[in-house]
């Protein structure tokens, strides 16, 4: 690395002095100038440290923050593979609730079947006269009717 | 030293970044971050938290680390992104402030030179120094900038800033020209101020 810094020092060189190439009239002027440039960065480059430089409880205080940071960025991960666990889990429950009403209609059919006998059951036992004895309850309508009309002449004739 | 970082690399390469590792990594190579990050913002409040969330990230992103880079060059890159973001974050915090959605307190502190060695002509003369190459500095594209500071500032070799910032060196090198050239252009007009 340091002889990279050292092919990197002799680049920066003939950078500097290909800054000069337009001003080939005053050439020792702008080497002059470049050799300043370079001084006054190297100085820039001390003051840049300096001015980076901060005390060991910086430091440690730096670490601390960034140990509990990690620690919160750990803990703030764990909730939240728990709630991807648990939403499957209400999902595949979900499923599991709405598959038989979907994929069994012979069982709704059936459903349908035994609705019907217990309506025709029903209205049978509502009915007041079983299909057998119809005729015998027609006769005994006409009987009825007949007595009511002779009452009602009876009581015309009084 | 470079030999320790290489082997260091070598070993988180083969065995990955292990959780008990990242506190040395922290501890070994929070100034350079923290360097690099002061030297490109001008903030020191900034830098130390963009050096944390560095790190942050680091951790995060350990399993992907491949040893293609070295590791202070991963961490740096990780560095650069997150400054750049933070100007650009910034640069939108700008016309936030000039039209009064948010408070321009917190904007750029100064910056401090805390070096009690040093005597108080030497530190001013310093100062001035540092101050009228930033000010040059300020000058430059963003991409420019970087270059130049990781040059002179941090004193990476070319192929290193060409790493950290994913360039071609032919391209660090050209930039780095254009830089020196305004720098110099910058510099000589604040001496005929």
């Amino acid at each position: 690395m340091e002889m990279n810094h050292n092919w990197d020092d002799a680049e920066i060189a003939e950078l500097l002095a290909r800054t000069c190439d337009g001003e080939a009239g005053q050439r020792s002027d702008c080497q002059q100038e470049h050799d300043r440039l370079r001084q006054l960065l190297s100085r820039a480059h001390d003051a840049l440290l300096a001015a980076s430089e901060r005390p060991a409880t910086f430091w440690y205080r730096q670490q601390a923050a960034i140990r509990s940071r990690i620690a919160i960025e750990k803990t703030s991960k764990q909730p939240l593979w728990g709630s991807l666990i648990a939403t499957s889990a209400l999902i595949l429950l979900t499923v599991l609730l709405l598959r038989p009403s979907t994929v069994n209609p012979v069982a709704a059919t059936q459903v349908d079947a035994d609705d019907e006998l217990l309506m025709a059951v029903e209205q049978a036992v509502q009915t007041q006269v079983p299909d057998a004895l119809a005729p015998a309850s027609l006769l005994s309508e006409d009987t009825n009717a007949l007595s009511q009309k002779s009452s009602k002449e009876n009581r015309n004739a009084n | 030293m470079a030999t320790a970082l290489t082997i260091e690399t070598a070993r988180y390469v083969t065995q990955g970044i292990a959780v008990e590792d990242f506190d040395e990594i922290v501890r070994h190579h929070q100034r350079r971050v923290y360097r690099v990050l002061f030297l490109l913002l001008r903030n020191a409040d900034t830098a130390d938290t963009l050096t944390q969330e560095c790190f942050v990230r680091a951790y995060e992103k350990r399993s992907s680390f491949r040893g293609e880079a070295r590791i202070d060059t991963w961490l740096l890159q990780i560095a650069v992104n997150l400054a750049r973001d933070h100007s650009r974050n910034r640069r939108a915090g700008f016309w936030k402030r000039m039209i009064g959605f948010e408070d321009a307190a917190g904007a750029d502190a100064t910056i401090q030179f805390p070096d009690p060695q040093a005597s108080p002509e030497r530190s001013l003369l310093a100062r001035r120094e540092l101050e009228a190459v930033w000010a040059a500095a300020a000058e430059l594209s963003s991409q420019q900038r970087a270059i130049f500071l990781l040059r002179f500032g941090e004193e990476l070799s070319l192929r290193e800033i060409s790493e950290v910032l994913g360039l071609k060196v032919g391209s660090v090198k050209a930039h780095l020209f254009r830089a020196i050239g305004t720098v110099r252009r910058k510099l000589k007009e604040q001496q005929w101020r």
